[in-house]
């Protein structure tokens, strides 16, 4: 399979919140991708619990609708996701936020104190049935002699007001214990280099990965029976957990920033708050029945039903379930097609008035198919014409495709948003823009198979289906959100990299969510701590990786040549130019080209293959000394 | 205890500080950094005239600062080398250079001057980061404007009723009896803490120790006195990151900040509204675009333009709004008001919005700064690097570094400021 890199484009234009995909530089990648063919195994870490999981958590042992996402401060964004375990820490705003969250709780407990260990008094039978039952909830496995002491002791500060402020007064300090807040990989001992697991660390892996929340009563019981470990039971418990519609526990909503949907203005007043919630739960939905049902990628993209209420259906304009909840129903004929053709998908990512192709084709770029674009370069007056009557969205960027100095990045992003046209801003179906016919029609360029042209969202679907870069893609983005991996160091790539090359279009979803938990790397942790990675590329499976080729810079000009991505057919390469003399100089570097350049940004190339010569443009050609200048170019290859 | 276990972690960082401070001039008393996002159209925000005798144009962005323009310094011209667009400026803002391992090592502003400022380390929040929706875009570059180290991003709180609750309603308004047991279970969470921290490869250390620190502060909080606080009342209800919420959130957050300056709660605040690509839509002026959007109008585009402009006059009521409150609010020490005694930016990630550039940053900063600051002043800096200006700002606050950010672009503060 291709690696898993990240295609660096660039835009001349941009418009809506382009540039809210995560740039290379938001992201962990800190050293060198790591070698997968020594098989490594992750690094033993501690996992703080994601928002999401903070809610999940909360909510569960309060039994009811206690916080929400914003509860919390939000966390770094890093390659797209909220979750990465690098980045995931309490800062002083947390522990405040937790704080206040977990007062709330302990006055609950304090009322109603019975439900955990069955009794009201405070005797000392009664103390340790509460801590015992409260503590193995909280923390998600019994509590250790240690812990016991631990709030023995401080149940004994409040005991005179009674087991009700006794008990809440140890709820409050477990919902703000480490042993709470994060969850372990840490492991025994097993092997001279490697860790297993505990059964209890695994129970918890298990079951925020596959539902997003705390382990149910079976599997803490598969956990507490010691047998979790073994490869087949724990293939039975990720069988069971996966029949469930947790969808992993709200990956879809992350994945394709749905949660942006709540707050996103739009002008349509009958676009209402319960509609837009709606909108959300129906793609939830819609992932966990292509998940529970055997569905596969292809399905994912392409699949001709979802699962609606009656107000979402007649919102579509399609005939909706009887019932008043939600339920599967086959779309008619029309021209939706799976995932992307989502009402939340094409809301969240349209504009308050109206549809948004260049915003949807770089998003469609950036999440699913891994490949980010940078925001466009300086000086560029990157406005739009205004809407106007007698054009379509269309041909307001037709400036994209008609400057040569755009269109060579354009065209990478902004077909896979006309390709959806056909639905407005709040996801109607819509037969014309402005009154004018539409016209979905273009090419899927950078993946492969290449160049696939489509009309439309069902072949533009079926086209990404069919692409490695989108398989390899869903992978990528399932460990970021599930596993909390970030960067290109990270071993849990290899085991990322092992399912992709194994799935095909056809492939359920829930054999390749399987294949990652059975996999060594998800039970079984590397005996030394995370540093160095190996100094080797990734796999590439087809193609090979340009080699840098040492310039011969000027006098003073110190030049660095990465390749950011490279697929079987070509290449893109970001160049910097630093000016390490003492007096300012109008740059230029001649660079060695294995192939043919299509594109070049931020810098101006003389020849397109063999020994080429860049220099700068009207707003990078002068570098102070010190200074420095970026450029890039794509070439396919000979 | 708790305070001279704090005294003692903070002491390393206080003792540098005071050794710097330069008690001879005078010095604001507080620093408070203004953010509104998306650059602006120079044209329609430059005022006219000279350094003394300026004006503020007809249906310009600064207009609504005409009554106010005695009590301004506005700066123009000031250019963030070696950042561009909407990324890199809102990173460079107010780093200086994202990054830098300079002397102000990659922090912002207000984290340097809340880590560096003697005074800062006993109030009872060294910062305080309040916003007015944020986060729905989580916390990144492209959200975030303070930053406590090299990537270390610092999320201001988008919640008024949070803010009150931190700021206003702790500490000593807890009974004896309550106020033991959560010190209790706060000595509790950290011993559980230092306990994982064994059990940890080292790899994992450094996120123990944010966590250690971030109790240690609550701790601290617990026990430092709360003054004389009075917290503006918290309309139920109020959902913070609805779109349509915006101005009141913005009015809520800027009333708490003002009183939890009056009451002495921190030495370093910051009000952020959005975050640069703001996808706030201004329903409240009638505008049915983004806030990007409506910066993204072409001068060919006048009634677009127009809107943009609207959106920008807002914002600068807004601020005029906050620096009446200062005049209004007599500062704790006495002797004076808030206005009297405080330095205040605001700052901007970008020039021209429509260019994506970092050239031609507007800058405002007010208040008497203790009279550290002439004010009433339009000062064109000619493309000198917004790091003097952070050095200036430092100077202002009675630090002494000589430089913040990159340093080849920033020895010594801007001429002709202070």
């Amino acid at each position: 399979m291709k690696r898993l890199g990240l295609l660096l484009l660039v835009l001349c234009g941009c418009e809506g919140r382009l540039d809210s995909t995560p740039a290379p530089d938001d992201t962990a990648v800190d050293g060198a991708p790591v070698d997968c063919t020594a098989a490594p195994l992750p690094a033993r870490r501690l996992r703080r619990l994601s928002r999401r999981e903070l809610v999940a958590s909360t909510n569960t042992l309060a039994a009811a609708t206690v916080v929400s996402t914003e509860s919390y401060a939000p966390d770094l964004v890093v390659e797209g996701f909220e979750t990465s375990s690098k980045t995931l820490v309490v800062n002083a705003l947390l522990a405040d936020q937790l704080q206040a969250v977990a007062e709330t709780i302990g006055a609950a407990v304090a009322l109603a104190p019975g439900r955990f260990g069955g009794c009201t008094a405070a005797t000392d039978a009664c103390r340790d049935a509460f801590l015992r039952a409260f503590g193995a909830a909280a923390f998600r496995q019994p509590l250790d002699d240690t812990q016991l002491g631990e709030y023995r002791a401080l149940y004994e500060l409040a005991r005179a007001d009674g087991h009700g402020a006794a008990a809440g007064l140890v709820a409050e300090a477990m919902l703000t214990s480490p042993f709470f807040v994060y969850r372990a990989e840490l492991g025994q001992p097993a092997g001279a280099d490697a860790w297993a697991l505990t059964d209890h660390e695994l129970a918890s892996q298990l079951s925020y990965f596959l539902t997003g929340g705390p382990p149910d009563a079976t599997l803490t019981a598969a956990a507490a029976a010691g047998a979790l470990h073994e490869p087949a039971q724990l293939e039975a418990q990720a069988r069971r957990l996966l029949e469930r519609p947790d969808g992993l526990g709200g990956f879809v909503d992350a994945w394709l920033e749905l949660d942006r949907l709540d707050t996103l203005p739009k002008e349509s007043a009958d676009f209402t708050p319960a509609l837009r919630a709606a909108m959300r739960d129906e793609a939830q939905r819609f992932f966990a029945d292509v998940v529970t049902r055997g569905g596969s990628y292809e399905e994912l993209l392409t699949a001709r039903a979802s699962v609606v209420n009656a107000p979402l259906a007649a919102f579509y304009g399609f005939p909706g379930p009887q019932g008043a909840g939600f339920e599967r129903v086959a779309w008619p004929e029309g021209r939706r097609s799976g995932l992307l053709t989502l009402g939340a998908f094409l809301a969240t990512h349209g504009k308050p008035s109206g549809s948004s192709p260049v915003h949807r084709g770089a998003v469609i770029r950036a999440r699913l198919l891994c490949q980010t674009t940078p925001p466009p370069p300086p000086n560029v007056d990157a406005t739009p014409p205004p809407e106007q009557p007698g054009r379509t969205t269309r041909e307001r960027f037709s400036a994209h495709s008609s400057n040569a100095g755009c269109a060579g990045c354009h065209s990478l992003i902004d077909p896979l948003g006309f390709a959806l046209e056909h639905f407005d801003g709040v996801g109607r179906e819509r037969s014309l823009d402005n009154g004018l016919p539409i016209d979905a029609t273009g090419a899927l360029l950078a993946t492969t198979p290449a160049d696939v042209t489509f009309d439309g969202a069902r072949e533009l679907s079926a086209a990404i289906a069919a692409s490695a870069e989108g398989r390899a893609c869903f992978v990528t983005q399932v460990l970021r959100f599930g596993l909390g991996t970030s960067g290109v160091t990270d071993p849990f790539t290899c085991v990322g990299a092992t399912a992709a090359r194994a799935m095909t279009p056809a492939t359920p979803l829930r054999d390749v969510v399987l294949s990652l938990v059975t996999a060594e790397g998800f039970r079984r942790r590397a005996g030394t701590t995370a540093g160095v990675a190996p100094m080797l590329p990734a796999p590439v499976d087809a193609g090979t990786t340009p080699t840098p080729v040492q310039p011969q810079p000027m006098q003073g000009l110190e030049v660095t040549r990465a390749a950011q991505s490279t697929w079987p057919t070509g290449f893109c390469d970001d160049v910097r130019v630093t000016n390490r003399s003492a007096a300012a100089v109008d740059w230029a570097v001649e660079l060695t080209v294995d192939g043919t350049i299509t594109n070049a940004w931020n810098a101006s190339a003389s020849g397109a293959s063999g020994a080429v010569r860049f220099t700068g443009v009207a707003w990078n050609a002068r570098l102070e000394p010190m200074a420095s200048a970026s450029f890039g170019f794509c070439a396919t290859k000979p | 205890m708790h305070l001279t276990r704090r005294a003692v972690t903070l002491g390393a960082l206080a003792s540098a500080a005071s050794s710097k401070a330069q008690a001879s001039r005078p010095a604001a008393t507080r620093l408070i950094v203004f953010f509104t996002p998306n650059g602006t159209v120079p044209a329609r925000w430059r005022p006219t005239g000279t350094e003394t005798a300026f004006t503020f144009g007809p249906g310009s962005a600064l207009e609504p600062l005409s009554t106010l323009r005695e009590q301004l310094v506005v700066i123009d011209e000031l250019d963030f080398f070696g950042a561009d667009n909407h990324e890199g400026g809102m990173a460079a803002m107010l780093t200086g250079t994202e990054g830098s391992t300079g002397e102000s090592a990659g922090m912002s502003l207000d984290q340097f001057v809340a880590a560096r400022l003697p005074a800062a380390q006993s109030t009872r929040f060294r910062s305080l980061e309040l916003g007015v929706a944020t986060s729905a875009w989580g916390s990144s570059r492209q959200t975030r404007m303070a930053y406590a180290g090299p990537g270390r991003l610092v999320s201001p709180d988008d919640d008024p009723a949070a803010v009150a609750r931190r700021v206003f309603n702790q500490g000593a308004a807890m009974g004896n009896d309550r106020l033991t047991r959560k010190q209790a279970l706060l000595r509790l969470n950290k011993a559980q803490l230092a306990r994982v921290r064994g059990l940890v490869p080292a790899s994992e250390h450094e996120k123990v120790d944010t966590h250690a620190r971030a109790l240690d502060t609550l701790e601290a909080r617990l026990a430092a006195p709360t003054g004389q606080c009075g917290a503006p009342a918290i309309p139920m209800g109020l959902r913070p990151s609805q779109n349509d919420a915006f101005p009141q959130v913005g009015a809520l957050q800027m009333d708490l900040l003002v009183a939890a300056l009056a009451c002495d709660a921190t030495r370093v605040a910051s009000l952020q509204w959005s975050h640069t690509v703001s996808p706030i839509v201004p329903t409240w002026l009638s505008l049915s675009e983004a806030h990007h959007e409506l910066s993204h109008m072409s001068d060919s585009n006048r009634a677009g333009v127009d809107r943009f402009i609207a959106a920008e006059r807002w914002f600068t009521e807004q601020f005029a709004s906050f620096l009446r409150k200062l005049q209004a609010t007599p500062d704790p020490a006495g002797g004076g008001t808030l206005f009297d005694t405080s330095l205040v930016l605001w700052c901007k990630e970008m020039g021209d919005s429509r260019a994506h550039v970092c050239r031609n940053v507007p800058m405002v900063l007010s208040g008497r700064a203790n009279g550290a600051l002439r004010l009433g002043r339009y000062l064109k800096v000619a493309g000198e690097p917004h790091q003097k200006l952070l050095v200036s700002l430092c100077h202002l606050m009675g630090l002494d570094n000589g430089t913040f950010g990159d340093a080849a672009r920033s020895r010594g503060p801007l001429a002709g400021l202070a």
